[in-house]
């Protein structure tokens, strides 16, 4: 028996010897870092880029046709610019939303985690503050185009293990915003220092003030239909702060990759209207139209004609052969149209100058200098400021056209330009309001060409310019201007309950509903 | 950040202990197994003096044959009451030392009478076994290996020789088992030859997790990693069980219960299937086998595709270039009527209907050839066997190419008279060029060979790119959609696997009645993939080469002791039990290079950006185990076992688990007098408790950067998309089964019943979350689901004369699985989706339900319309279904007439539904002849309006070309989701075995046959037009989904046997 024993402790020992001390360790991925050794200053810059870039789908192809800054021949059966027909596309209506919340690079998510581990370090303050604007920033372009939003549940899956997160109303979202804008932009201290993973500023302490004052002005515009009174109070605040002093301030973020190798590094409207090549997109001729009667300098930069859009040498900028395209047709009633000429092919209509404004690095725009000075001419003739209204919106026309800059080096307009412009077509005064409104905003509109998402906003805020609606067969709003998009399809799947509370609160979900500051 | 804690659960089992805990529970079990001595003893036998005291050796000669006395090979010879045993060679002749004339011989042979033969003073035996019509003392393989006879089984266990695999193969061995055993469910995904398959044995336990059964490759478990499935413009990169090679295979056993099982404890919570792989066994001297086997399959076209209408939309021809590039897949045009026509490439040709001519131009033949040698040989000491395959194959799609090497080593030595040494090692090459891109459009030529314009003819799309610059030739504005002939000339993925599976088993007979047993095995690979995308694509213009390396081992040390003796005249006690360490390890590459700097040089190290992710798993598993059989008068068998595992992936606080199972067969045909009729009775009953456990790094939230940078500026990220929990435990499957086997007439009849209740328990799930949350999903523990089953096998031999014998195997299976808890917050369960459908688990419902919406229809069921006269679907969805079929059958016919043997299979599923994706596609693109309805002249749809009158508004053709019919009714799954039951004549066998008297007159060959083989040859019923109801997207859970555009194939050939 001896022998069976000694067998079996042989037996044992080689058993035991494979196993080794380390068996709970083991579950430790060596690759991965905790929260405690991690700076949440990469976290920022990731939510900077990524909430950059990704949404083309609502902004480029829904949004800037609903504005008529670009047009398409495209059928409702095929892929693009589905804004021009009022239809419905799954990918394209969900897809803002579907980049702000993303398990994998969804901006909102890095943000919250960037916000939540800088929280209470001191030395940490000025990323958490600047975290914070960059918030309002994701949140109000979601709320603007969605209405009611998941806001103060949102990003909560693992922190407070919350699978359904509420909608919030937008009024709550908005007051919340502005309260968190005028916070965390006091909160901005110089003598903290810089945070270098800032890919706007740099860092500047200075400039992000400004910039968090200028976005509270814009919040606080939006508000006008609804709340004039709280769009007053708060305008008063943002010029109080301090809102930018020339283009050089001008927020935008801009992307690092121009060979297009990474494509999570450049510009993905450029990549859309550039790279794919056979882009349908065209430049529409309501914004052409209004350019071109008003020798707009803009213009030459803005449009080009490429013959073979698969190839950038077909390229032609001659002023003479630009023309727009009529929104709302497609290949067969286009025929019908007096633009038409029947000798070419779709391509006979100016496309985007992808040289200056869809370059691969070039730039996402977010705010401008342009667009505060017409907000506060606006908001002058309102009442709510005092100030010149004429000087702020001849600064607004020209610091719009000295924005071209930003987006190519060679896109100079130069102030013999600019001074010709405004005398050909000068402030129509304050006597009228209306008017006023009209040329303001109008201008506000050409401001935000490539910026979709607030040239919308803000036509559906303030009613101009007049964009007469198209009528397609099969749309979505049935020949009204739309309001808005929908949901994604997944959310009355996955969290339904607050989905149908916020449809019932708001109305349908379709593109005619309002959101709560596009009062009727 | 801080995650709410959940109760703890579980015992700690720390690590400081854990030698001592191993060492002690070992000596303990083997104490304990000793202690089991004494109490024999108290049965009056003082067994142990037997061992001590030296009997008087006496060495036996002789030979075993059949009735018409040809020798018999491979017949085991045992010595009564010991574990000491020979088997017969190749001429039936055997050597073997018996303790004296007492002894008592026993020979057992499968098909055959056993016989028991008392030794007496002859040392020449000749011994003659009789067919066995009762196979009563067959033994199966279960857990560990440890050998049982049938009749002392308390579960379901199904043996398939190893024939069965090698004349009608399948490139993946997984899909040959098709309608083999009951309650196996095989769907082989539509992924073409070297694609994955999805195995399910009685239905599903988990509603996320793996479903697939363990499978144990002579004593070691095999890895089966399913290497990605069907997604964008990747295919399915196969799985591991494609690694096994039929030819090799001596046996497989599909251990199918809880309680069959359970000794594997984790990780069988889906049964397991155990291989064997050949061995020299029952040889003398040299013998060599040689096997070809070659098919041609030949694609065949399905789909139903409407002539007569063209490209372009709302009725018109495409007008220019421009138009036809915008609808370079649209068919809403005009009438065909030959004239010309400008097409995207901006050359006019016939607006003619040739899409039958393009497919054909488009697919070829596949051809697939497997040829394997054997070399075998052995001794009275020992045996091996050596065997080496090739296994080529060339898909339908003409740049799919496959090659398969394996070589099989397996040695057998007494190293002295108790101790036996056996070692088992295959090294398995695979290579596979271009496997098929199925999903989406992009590099999916399948795809758009099918869906661009059916009057493009081949010359339009060939060769798909410019041939200076290399660019490809777009079919149109949509870039997604790659040119088919690009695709197959230009984009390529390939992938190389090197394999090693080996295992080393050492036993040592201590006693007659004791033994220990040794067991070290490891299975490794490396498999790389390399894909290519070229720069020049028209969904990637700068291309795009990925290049992924995943290196894995796991190793197992296995030890054992066991016990086998008889207490008393009535009682007989066998105790195994042992311990089991398991190292799981794997680390991956994954080098993702974009913009192609120097055009047309594709490898990784002309890219300008390349970015590369690791990762590094380790996983354990250590594991004690013991079980007990106690017979009673060789007729009630009681067996129980427990295996206790502790998970390295689990928090500490509760990281072991315990699985106990009991069963009992009790074979009243031996313990009561039975009628003639009944030759055979068991009846059996179990109960079992087994578990699973997670995979690595699932308990915390942990951050990384990107494997790139913002201009030097590190870009942080959350590794986790889905939300961590730190409280996992185990999940528990826990099944009670019954069943009977009964043998009637002789044999002549077997059914073998099986019922069964599964229950899983604690499902480890990631359930589906809103992705406001921040992640797809969260991981919870707390899912349940039922799966209740019954199993049918009805063997009959209606004729067995002297030329002439008919074998009819019959299965029938019926398995629903049952959703009845997914977690605290949610009844429903995101499996996946495809444009209109969604395939979710929902509680009450059954696995993988079809989900979407519906037409609205009045209590009469006619459509109801809305003021357009278009039918109204509401957006509100309904479960259909299950996409799992409830009942799977086959039956095999083996008609045997002198040297002749005809085999065919047919098999079926029965009971569940398939959404088609690609019937959605073509409808949409106006291809289905369904799209004609109203073209010309509009269309008054049947139905009723929302005040129940009939509908009368006419829908105009304007509105029909406009697609306004279209794109209201898909928005609803009725018209493209069917019931998936179908019978396929899997396969037919026509084979012609030399007759022995001649090639014993060629002398040195031992054995030939040659056979016509074909393989999915007929579909008998199917209520899906234009699909085959079997090709699932996925060979994952998300069942339901059918969406290939690749044309099934039939399969013809020729199987070669020789033995020398």
């Amino acid at each position: 028996m001896k022998k069976t024993l000694s067998v079996l402790l042989a037996v044992g020992a080689i058993l035991v010897s494979g196993c080794d001390g380390d068996f709970e360790q083991l579950n430790k991925d060596p690759n991965a870092a905790t929260a405690e050794g991690f700076s949440p200053a990469y976290l920022f810059t990731s939510a900077q880029l990524f909430s950059s870039r990704g949404d083309d789908g609502a902004s480029l192809h829904y949004t800037e046709p609903f504005v008529q800054h670009f047009a398409t021949l495209s059928d409702a059966g095929t892929f693009d610019f589905f804004g021009d027909k009022y239809v419905y596309n799954k990918g394209g209506s969900e897809s803002l939303w579907k980049n702000t919340f993303n398990a994998v690079n969804g901006g909102s998510k890095l943000l919250e985690d960037a916000i939540q581990l800088s929280k209470d370090k001191p030395e940490l303050s000025n990323l958490h503050n600047m975290a914070r604007i960059w918030k309002t920033v994701i949140y109000h372009r979601l709320t603007d185009l969605y209405g009611d939003v998941p806001y103060s549940e949102a990003n909560q899956g693992f922190s407070a293990q919350n699978y359904k997160p509420k909608y919030d109303t937008q009024k709550d979202i908005y007051y919340h915003m502005l309260s968190e804008l005028e916070d965390a932009t006091a909160k901005l201290d110089a003598s903290k220092g810089g945070v270098t993973a800032d890919i706007v500023y740099g860092g500047d302490v200075a400039k992000w003030k400004k910039f968090g004052y200028s976005l509270m002005l814009r919040l606080a515009m939006r508000l006008q239909k609804v709340e004039p009174a709280t769009a007053e109070a708060w305008v008063k605040r943002a010029v109080a702060g301090g809102v930018f002093t020339s283009v050089d301030d001008n927020m935008y973020v801009r992307f690092p990759d121009k060979t297009g190798a990474n494509q999570s590094l450049v510009n993905g409207e450029s990549w859309t209207l550039s790279v794919s090549g056979v882009s349908p997109g065209k430049i529409s001729a309501t914004i052409f139209n209004f350019m071109k009667s008003r020798n707009d300098p803009r213009l030459k930069y803005m449009v080009a004609v490429y013959s073979d859009p698969s190839k950038a040498s077909t390229k032609n900028t001659d002023p003479a052969v630009q023309k727009g395209m009529p929104n709302g047709f497609n290949l067969v009633t286009i025929k019908s149209d007096a633009s038409w000429d029947n000798t070419k092919d779709q391509h006979q209509y100016s496309g985007i100058n992808r040289d200056v404004y869809a370059k691969l690095d070039g730039p996402r725009m977010c705010i401008t200098y342009g667009e505060v000075q017409l907000m506060l001419a606006e908001a002058v003739i309102r009442g709510w400021i005092s100030g010149d209204a004429e000087a702020l919106y001849k600064n607004g026309v020209a610091g719009a056209m000295k924005n071209l800059a930003k987006y190519d080096a060679s896109a100079v307009i130069t102030d013999a330009e600019i001074n010709a412009y405004l005398t050909a077509n000068p402030f129509v005064g304050v006597a009228d309001k209306e008017k006023a409104y009209e040329q303001i905003n109008t201008q506000y509109w050409a401001a935000c060409f490539m910026n979709g998402l607030e040239a919308y906003a803000n036509v559906r805020r303030s009613g101009y310019p007049k964009l007469t609606p198209i009528n397609y067969p099969s749309n979505e709003t049935d020949g009204t201007y739309p309001r808005r998009l929908r949901y994604p399809e997944d959310e009355p799947v996955l969290n339904a309950a607050n989905y149908n509370a916020a449809v019932a609160r708001q109305g349908t979900d379709n593109f005619k509903t309002r959101v709560w500051w596009d009062k009727q | 950040m801080e995650q709410k804690v959940l109760p703890e659960h579980g015992t700690r089992f720390t690590s400081g202990c854990k030698r001592c805990c191993l060492l002690a529970a070992l000596v303990g079990l083997s104490i304990s197994a000793r202690a089991a001595g004494p109490f024999a003893s108290a049965g009056g036998n003082v067994v142990s003096n037997r061992s001590i005291g030296r009997p008087v050796l006496q060495t036996v000669k002789g030979r075993v044959t059949d009735e018409k006395g040809d020798g018999l090979p491979g017949v085991n010879v045992l010595v009564k009451g010991t574990q000491q045993g020979t088997s017969s060679d190749s001429n039936g002749s055997f050597t073997i030392e018996v303790p004296g004339p007492d002894a008592v011989l026993v020979f057992s042979f499968v098909g055959y009478q056993p016989r028991e033969i008392t030794v007496g003073n002859s040392s020449v035996l000749e011994v003659k076994l009789a067919v066995d019509t009762k196979s009563l003392d067959e033994v199966v393989v279960t857990a560990l290996g440890i050998k049982k006879e049938v009749k002392s089984v308390g579960y379901s266990v199904t043996k398939v020789e190893g024939s069965a695999f090698t004349k009608t193969r399948e490139t993946n061995i997984g899909n040959s088992l098709a309608g083999k055993v009951a309650g196996v469910n095989v769907s082989a995904a539509a992924t073409g030859p070297a694609g994955s398959s999805r195995i399910t044995i009685r239905g599903n336990t988990s509603l996320t997790g793996d479903n697939a059964p363990l499978f144990i490759i002579n004593g070691i478990p095999m890895n089966n990693t399913k290497f990605g499935k069907t997604q964008g413009d990747n295919p399915d990169w196969g799985d591991n069980i494609s690694s096994i090679n039929p030819d090799d295979v001596e046996d497989m056993t599909v251990l199918k219960g809880a309680a069959a099982a359970a000794l594997y404890g984790s990780r069988a919570k889906n049964g397991a299937i155990i291989i064997t792989t050949k061995s020299g066994k029952g040889n003398k001297g040299i013998g060599i086998e040689f096997n070809s086997n070659n098919t041609v399959e030949v694609p065949y076209f399905i789909w139903d595709l409407q002539k007569e209408y063209g490209q372009g939309y709302n009725g018109v021809k495409p007008s220019g270039v421009g138009v036809a590039a915008a609808h370079g897949q649209n068919h809403w045009g005009a009438p065909y009527d030959g004239s010309m026509v400008v097409q995207l490439d901006g050359v006019e040709r016939p607006y003619s209907y040739v899409k039958d001519q393009v497919l054909k131009d488009f697919y070829g033949n596949g051809y697939t050839s497997s040829n394997n040698i054997a070399f075998t040989g052995g001794g009275d000491k020992g045996n091996f066997r050596l065997a080496v395959t090739d296994m080529r194959n060339k898909g339908i799609i003409p740049n799919a190419k496959m090659r398969r090497d394996n070589v099989s080593l397996s040695i057998n030595q007494n190293a002295t008279k108790n101790i036996a040494i056996s070692a088992n090692v295959d090294y398995i090459n695979e290579k596979v060029d271009n496997r098929y891109v199925l999903e989406t459009n992009n590099a999916n030529s399948a795809g758009t060979i099918l869906f661009v314009n059916s009057n493009m003819p081949t010359s339009a799309l060939a060769p798909g790119y410019d041939p200076v610059t290399f660019k490809e030739k777009v079919l149109g504005t949509d870039l997604g959609a790659t040119n088919p002939y690009y695709a197959l000339n230009q984009i390529k993925n390939n992938t190389q696997k090197d394999r090693f599976i080996a295992a080393i088993n050492a036993r040592w007979n201590i006693t007659d009645w004791l033994f220990v047993q040794g067991k070290v095995g490891q299975d490794m690979f490396s498999y790389q993939i390399n894909k290519i995308v070229p720069e020049g694509t028209g969904y990637r213009p700068n291309g795009q080469i990925d290049q992924i390396t995943t290196n894995f081992y796991e190793r197992n040390f296995e030890g054992m002791i066991g016990f086998n003796k008889a207490l008393n005249k009535n009682f007989n006690l066998v105790v195994n039990a042992g311990g089991n360490l398991m190292a799981q390890h794997s680390n991956g590459t994954n080098i993702s290079g974009s913009g192609i700097i120097t055009p047309r040089l594709e490898v990784i190290n002309n890219t300008s950006v390349r970015n590369t992710t690791t990762s590094i798993l380790d996983n354990k598993i250590n594991s004690l185990f013991g079980t007990a059989e106690l017979a009673y008068k060789n007729y009630l068998f009681l067996n129980v076992t427990g295996r206790n595992d502790w998970f390295s992936t689990l928090s500490p606080e509760s990281n072991n688990y315990f699985y106990p199972s009991a069963s009992l067969s009790y074979v009243f045909s031996d313990a009561f007098e039975m009628p003639r009729a009944i030759s055979f009775g068991k009846f059996r009953v179990s109960y079992a408790s087994v578990g699973g456990a997670t995979d690595p790094y699932q308990l915390n939230l942990t951050y990384g950067v990107l494997p790139y940078s913002y201009d030097g500026k590190p870009l942080g990220t959350i590794n986790q998309a889905v939300v961590p929990n730190k409280n996992l435990r185990p999940l528990s499957v826990n099944e009670l089964e019954a069943g009977l086997d009964l043998r009637l007439f002789n044999g002549k009849v077997g059914i073998d019943v099986a019922a069964y209740n599964r229950s899983t328990k604690n499902d480890i799930t990631t359930e589906t979350v809103s992705s406001v949350t921040g992640y797809n999903g969260a991981v919870v523990t707390v899912g349940e689901l039922r799966n209740r089953g019954v199993e049918m096998l009805f063997t009959v031999r209606p004729v067995t004369t002297k030329n002439f014998s008919w074998d009819v195997s019959l299965n029938v299976a019926y398995n629903k699985s049952k959703i009845l808890k997914i977690s605290n917050s949610t009844n429903e369960f995101l499996l996946g989706t495809a444009t209109k459908v969604f395939l979710k688990q929902v509680v009450g419902e059954e696995y993988s339900q079809i989900v979407g919406r519906t037409i609205k229809r009045d209590a009469n069921g006619r459509d109801v319309m809305d003021a357009k006269g278009l039918p109204i679907v509401p957006t509100d969805v309904k479960a259909f279904g299950s996409g799992i079929q409830r009942y799977t059958s086959g039956i095999t016919n083996t008609l045997s007439y002198k040297s002749f043997t005809l085999s065919a299979q047919v098999d079926g599923k029965f009971g569940g539904l398939i959404y088609s994706n690609t019937n959605y596609n073509l409808e949409h693109r106006g291809m289905s002849p369904r799209s004609l309805l109203g073209r010309a002249n509009g269309v008054v749809l049947p139905g009723v309006t929302e005040t129940g009158e009939e509908n009368k508004v006419l829908v105009t053709a304007a509105q029909v070309n406009n697609r306004d019919i279209i794109v209201r009714r898909r928005d609803a799954l009725d018209d493209y989701l069917y019931n998936a039951s179908f019978i396929k004549l899997r396969y037919v066998s026509l084979t012609y075995n030399l007759p022995r008297a001649l090639y014993e007159k060629i002398g040195f060959v031992k054995g030939a046959s040659v056979s016509l083989v074909g393989r999915n040859l007929q579909t008998l019923l199917k209520h899906t037009p234009g699909i085959d109801p079997e090709t699932n997207l996925s060979a994952g859970n998300d069942q339901g989904i059918e969406s290939t555009q690749l044309p099934p194939t039939r399969s013809y050939g020729f199987n070669v046997n020789l033995k020398f």
